[in-house]
């Protein structure tokens, strides 16, 4: 054996080994107690989106008209809220992806459409300022809107954190709160927003940080053969019980998972937390095994949250918000851009969801008139007629949601076969309408999705070309007119809401419906 | 006047050691500043033990590995000078197409402090097609008035390295056979410090310390002179201490002559899968010594040998080293454990290391980035900080050198080097040269 062991290489060996493995352990001890690693991981990959967004800035240095703040700026009447999730930097995760429900977009996109949206005058409110303005109790200038972010994932952050810098705005990350809690330390999540990580996007203050739900984005076994359905509109199939949840279990889960997200998210990041966003945009409206779902979770989400966020679609229903003083509650509309929204989509978009003034005049038909059912023909006229198969088609004025009492006329030919409604007060699905038939004119109200009617009168419309049809809402009264002739009215609804959508209806149950407006006006 | 000059060198003495104490203080803290590095990664990393055992266990062993080379050479003993024990020696070079470098190979001879009386030269010309020959009788004549026993031996057709050296052992007459590379140079004190082992009965077998003469030629050169320096230095020594060492090189190692022709028939016919071995005969060498004796490190014998220029050679080198490397392990294997509990696991650990470091290659370089779309970074920045780590210590050691570039391309080129021992395992039944 050839060793040469002197007591003092012994002492330097140990010093130093002693020194190295303390200076290890104290370094992981301090990592563990402060999260430093996550913190440096934190400011390094901040610095790397904001070193990739730089040319976007420099590039549009003075492309933003920055004298929108003068005091003759208009007053906004609705607010339109804008849904995102992932914002990935990859351009192949589009066309991987696209089969999923969530369109991630492309980050260069995301910036074009924020860089759309600025030039254009428009800018980010925070939820506090939309709550104040639902309530009535605050005025907004005019395009305003409100940015909103699902999932709380880590690239919907990182890559648009510089963004929100440059433009000087704000958004909202709804999080489901599993996803960013419950993960081992040790196995970090590339995809969903540590604890850390919203800590220091509140701190930006940059963020709201509002609730997903705690297990709320998950799909659940719902039935003995293992179907699956959304955590919060269905019963949950109990394998040991050989049953599904009765409605006491149903409701202590959903009432669990809405207070256990808030409270986590309170208790962690130190904020409050006020607004809900429905997983798949479902409140209950797509459940497959409880039809009771709807009205219990729009009983329980006010009691825990002053705001609760859907999503609509442009094309079918109205996308802004209005404001509601009579309500402590908002259920709130989001609209998701798609990547394929470039700049004049974005801006069309929004635009024909603008609040309409009245009056209001209609002698060619744009994308405003918004089609919910049946083709749709726009120009000079409007065409409505029905798919083959379907029995009708259907309409509605995007941004006349706001309106309270008005006078809805359209010149128009139609087969005289079909019926005609004029739908007034129109909110979501629910409205109140003249029907005009061959040989009967009828009143009927919509609520709930339960069709009444409340009143008729015989009245044979002989000719259908050129004939001008009217409806007339005041108050709690509802007036049909036919060239300007008053020939029903009822002033008795019970369901009285003050205001709504305008809308067109023809429909015929052999599938001939054919209806072409000419001129509709609203006074 | 004199006074003050004196004073002055003397201040600027003091300062300038002053500083170097300092540059070297400053040395030893990066030194240990990037063990302190590599831990820290490895501890953070080793979450990911708990999923891959297999992984883990190699990621722990290699740095276990690593490190306790450096800790085992820092305890290697360092034999003390014994002026009585003065033992004949007889040089052995077997030389083919050496003209170059032969004759200083042979007159370095003539230089080291030893008594010339007790040495002995014996070169064998190996069936050369240039000037080799008339290089070693110049060199014979110019070395006449020093050493008397200097003989030529001249072979028209050349039967290879291993019979030269076989022939040396059986023709000399000295004590201890020391054999030096055609293209190897030995310092002045080279004789003393190899001799000076075998005093100790049981070795049977000293390799000297090898650097690299042509260091300065190109990037290449200078990365096999950090490989050389820490080779010796560090792996060597930490054998070493075992009585362990499992390759005295050819370029320059010393054996007890007695103790060698106990098994040189053997070693000559040595057969391996059927075939006459070609290569590595150092290797096997000093393993026929090992499974009887002792084979030990001498740091103080220096010697400095020519190395590849161009990176072809290097490689064909290289896979010559590596496939005599496989067979003398897989021989080695069967009897180290015998031997000594502490060198055997290192030995087997280092085995192990060996044949599985290109799986994990592949699965952080190939397999993360490409099927899970991760970056190798905790994989990369090891690798670096090991290289690195070496680095500092040849800069430290060997003084003021280039390193820091060498060690940078050594990072690079260990995507091929790494990718040697699985290919010399498939081609293991090739005995050509390749570069002959």
């Amino acid at each position: 054996m050839f060793f040469e062991i002197t007591q003092q290489k012994i002492i330097r060996i140990t010093a130093v080994a002693l020194f190295l493995i303390f200076a290890t352990v104290s370094s992981i001890a301090l990592d563990n107690r402060f999260n430093l690693r996550e913190k440096s991981s934190i400011v390094f990959q901040s610095l790397k989106s904001s070193f990739n967004y730089l040319p976007h800035q420099l590039a549009s240095v003075g492309a933003y008209n920055m004298n929108n703040t003068g005091t003759s700026t208009p007053r906004a009447k609705s607010v339109p809220i804008l849904l995102y999730h992932a914002i990935p930097t990859d351009k192949n995760t589009l066309e991987d992806k696209e089969e999923e429900r969530t369109f991630p977009i492309n980050l260069l996109d995301f910036i074009n459409q924020m860089q759309t949206l600025k030039k254009n005058g428009w800018h980010t409110v925070s939820l506090e300022d939309l709550q104040a303005f639902m309530s009535g109790d605050k005025s907004l200038p005019d395009k305003s809107f409100v940015l909103t972010f699902d999932d709380g994932i880590k690239s919907s952050f990182y890559n648009v954190d510089p963004v929100l810098k440059d433009l000087n705005w704000n958004a909202v990350m709804f999080v489901p709160t599993d996803s960013a809690f419950n993960t081992n330390k040790n196995k970090d999540s590339t995809y969903y927003l540590s604890e850390e990580e919203l800590k220091h996007m509140v701190e930006t203050g940059r963020w709201e940080i509002e609730s997903h739900g705690a297990s709320a984005s998950t799909w659940q076994i719902i039935s003995e053969d293992g179907g699956e359905g959304h955590f919060l509109s269905n019963k949950i199939w109990l394998n040991d019980k050989a049953r599904l949840e009765n409605n006491s279990e149903y409701i202590d889960r959903i009432t669990y998972d809405l207070k256990v997200s808030q409270k986590a998210l309170e208790t962690r990041l130190g904020i409050d937390v006020n607004a809900f966003a429905y997983p798949f945009s479902d409140f209950g409206q797509e459940s497959k095994n409880f039809d009771g779902a709807k009205t219990i979770i729009s009983s329980l989400v006010p009691k825990i949250y002053d705001m609760s966020f859907y999503q609509t679609w442009p094309s079918i229903a109205e996308i802004f918000n209005y404001p509601d003083p009579s309500s402590k509650f908002f259920k709130l509309r989001r609209i998701e851009p798609t990547p394929d929204w470039d700049s004049d989509k974005l801006m069309g978009e929004l635009d024909r969801g603008k609040a309409k003034e009245l009056p209001y005049i209609s002698d060619s038909f744009g994308e405003e008139w918004s089609g919910t059912w049946g083709n749709i023909e726009r120009g000079d006229s409007l065409i409505m007629e029905a798919q083959a198969g379907e029995a009708g088609s259907a309409v509605f004025l995007n941004g006349s949601y706001w309106w309270e009492d008005y006078y809805l006329k359209i010149l128009a030919s139609w087969n005289n076969e079909a019926s005609v409604s004029l739908t007034v007060r129109g909110q979501d699905e629910d409205y109140y309408a003249c029907v005009f038939s061959k040989d009967l004119v009828a009143i009927r109200e919509r609520v709930n999705g339960n069709v009444n009617t409340l009143d008729t009168k015989d009245f044979d419309i002989n000719n259908t070309e050129n004939v001008s049809l009217g409806a007339r809402v005041n108050g709690n009264s509802l007036e049909c007119l036919v060239d300007d002739v008053s020939i029903l009215k009822n002033g008795s609804f019970e369901n009285l809401f003050y205001n709504g959508s305008v809308g067109i209806q023809v429909w015929e149950e052999d599938g001939n419906a054919k209806l072409i407006v000419y001129e509709a006006s609203i006074q | 006047m004199a006074v003050t000059i004196s004073n002055k060198s003397l201040t600027f003495n003091k300062a300038y050691s002053y500083g170097k104490s300092l540059v070297d203080f400053g040395l030893w803290f990066i030194f240990f500043f990037v063990i302190y590095v590599i831990l820290l990664i490895k501890t953070v990393s080793s979450g990911g033990f708990s999923n891959h055992i297999f992984f883990g266990f190699y990621s722990l062993t290699i740095t276990v590995y690593i490190f306790s080379r450096f800790v085992l050479s820092y305890f290697h003993k360092s034999l003390p000078f014994d002026p009585e024990y003065k033992p004949t020696v007889s040089f052995v070079v077997p030389a083919k197409n050496e003209g170059d470098n032969i004759r200083e190979t042979l007159l370095k001879f003539g230089e080291v402090n030893y008594p010339k009386d007790k040495i002995e030269i014996i070169t064998i010309n190996d069936g050369s097609t240039d000037n080799t020959l008339e290089e070693m009788r110049k060199a014979k004549e110019i070395l006449a008035d020093k050493i008397e026993n200097i003989e030529v031996i001249d072979w028209e057709v050349n039967r290879g390295k291993r019979h030269g050296m076989a022939e040396g052992i059986y023709r000399s007459t000295g004590d201890i056979v020391l054999f030096v590379d055609s293209d190897s140079f030995i310092d002045k004190d080279c004789v003393t410090h190899l001799v000076k082992y075998f005093s100790i009965k049981e070795v049977g077998a000293v390799s000297g310390h090898t650097d690299v003469y042509n260091r300065n030629t190109n990037l290449l050169t200078q990365m096999q002179g950090v490989r050389y320096y820490i080779a010796f230095q560090v792996y060597k020594a930490a054998e070493s201490v075992f009585g362990m060492v499992t390759c005295c090189p050819g370029c320059c190692s010393a054996y007890r002559r007695e103790y060698l022709l106990e098994f040189t028939d053997d070693w000559l016919n040595q057969k391996f899968l059927g075939k006459q071995c070609t290569f590595g005969d150092d290797r096997s060498l000093t393993n026929f010594m090992i499974k009887k004796y002792r084979a030990v490190y001498s740091p103080e014998a220096k010697a400095n040998t020519v190395v590849p220029e161009n990176f072809k050679t290097y490689v064909k080198q290289q896979q010559r080293w590596k496939k005599s490397w496989i067979r003398e392990t897989f021989i080695a294997s069967s009897f180290i454990w015998k031997k000594n509990p502490w060198a055997a696991i290192f030995f087997y650990l280092y085995v192990f290391l060996a044949f599985t470091s290109p799986i994990v290659f592949l699965r952080a370089v190939v397999w993360h980035p490409y099927i899970e779309n991760t970056w190798p970074l905790v994989y990369l920045s090891g690798l670096l900080l090991m290289l690195i780590l070496h680095g500092i210590y040849y800069r430290i050691k060997a003084g003021k050198q280039a390193w820091f570039l060498a060690i940078l391309s050594f990072w690079f080129h260990t995507v091929i080097l790494m990718w040697q021992l699985p290919w010399a395992l498939m081609t293991i039944s090739d005995t050509r040269w390749g570069t002959r």
